[in-house]
């Protein structure tokens, strides 16, 4: 069986850091898959692409904090800002796909479940509007540091 | 380049049901776990998750819609049929249109680190009929053992997954 799904890139923080970037990432998969297991001082971390922080991003969301329920959206933005972690000890599952990432005709679009297992459960959709392939990818904290241990993982999934 | 995104086990429910599935002794060479659950069960479709046989220490915050409404609600441990546990997604529902079964997916990243155990899932309970629901979830479990052992049990006290559940633990590898 072909191995359609592979690890790129790993960082597992060995001290706090305010961002970590994948670069040279490959055309050669379908679409992307990043796992962030990390805490930010607010809940929140954001992603940028191809070191683009134009007013090129755009979301909307919903989300649920366990007393309300609620959607909304962001556009003309300089990057796509996420649910991770925000409670000391208790690091996100955040997973982000990035679909059709390597085509250089369309803009490109995220899908994203965010979680702050003491704070919030969300899902995200994002687009950056740039029709460049996708080669580089800056998630930055945006409260203070990642925590040490935090694990950001990158991988690629091939359609055939 | 090694696989790294394998079937570890798989359940298959049979005749009469079982009150519960569990994946016991997983490997812990992977880097993150994924369970896919289809399932039913003979009540209400709630779905709770303990780790390493622990019956405490759990939170979860779900965000649910039925078509109709939103909602969301927290909680710190939930009474399931088999103690403290937590949810972790919806299948099928008794009251569901008959061989309707719902959909669970729930990723557990760094299962073997040594931070608290978190869970995001995402999972649906679809009904011909104006409700359905699906619903999200983030759950901790806070506790920093690796985990060995997972078990899904049905909300309900006395509840079973019925026949044709299906259960599949995955694992994933960063290298």
């Amino acid at each position: 069986m072909p191995t359609t799904y592979e690890p790129i890139a790993t960082t597992t923080l060995g001290s706090a850091a305010a961002s970590v970037s994948f670069t040279s990432i490959s055309g050669s998969y379908t679409d992307l898959v990043v796992v962030n297991f990390t805490i930010s001082g607010n809940g929140s971390a954001s992603l940028t692409v191809n070191g683009d922080t134009g007013s090129n991003y755009s979301r909307t969301f919903m989300y649920g904090d366990g007393s309300s329920a609620a959607s909304g959206r962001s556009s003309n933005a300089s990057s796509f800002t996420y649910t991770v972690g925000g409670t000391t000890n208790v690091y996100s599952a955040t997973i982000l796909n990035l679909m059709n990432y390597s085509n250089s005709t369309t803009y490109k679009t995220f899908l994203l479940r965010g979680n702050d297992p003491s704070g919030a459960t969300a899902a995200h959709i994002g687009l950056w509007r740039n029709t460049a392939a996708i080669t580089s990818l800056t998630i930055t904290c945006a409260s203070g540091n990642f925590p040490t241990g935090s694990t950001f993982t990158l991988y690629g999934i091939k359609a055939a | 380049m090694a696989t790294t995104y394998k079937a570890i086990a798989t359940v298959t429910v049979g005749s009469g049901g079982v009150t519960s599935i569990s994946f016991s002794n997983i490997p812990q060479t992977y880097t993150d776990l994924v369970i896919l659950v289809s399932g039913r069960t003979d009540g209400s479709g709630n779905m709770c998750m303990q780790i390493n046989g622990s019956t405490t220490s759990y939170s979860q915050i779900r965000l649910g819609g039925t078509g109709s409404s939103v909602y969301t609600n927290t909680s710190t441990g939930q009474s399931g049929a088999s103690g403290n546990s937590f949810l972790a997604g919806i299948s099928g529902a008794s009251s569901n249109t008959a061989n309707t079964f719902g959909n669970a997916q729930i990723y557990i990243p760094n299962y073997t680190g040594d931070r608290y155990k978190v869970g995001s899932s995402e999972s649906n309970q679809e009904n011909n009929a104006t409700t359905a629901y699906m619903e999200l979830f983030a759950g901790v479990w806070s506790n920093t053992s690796p985990v060995t052992s997972i078990t899904l049990l049905t909300y309900d006290t006395g509840g079973k997954f019925v026949q044709y559940s299906t259960a599949t633990l995955y694992g994933i590898k960063n290298t």
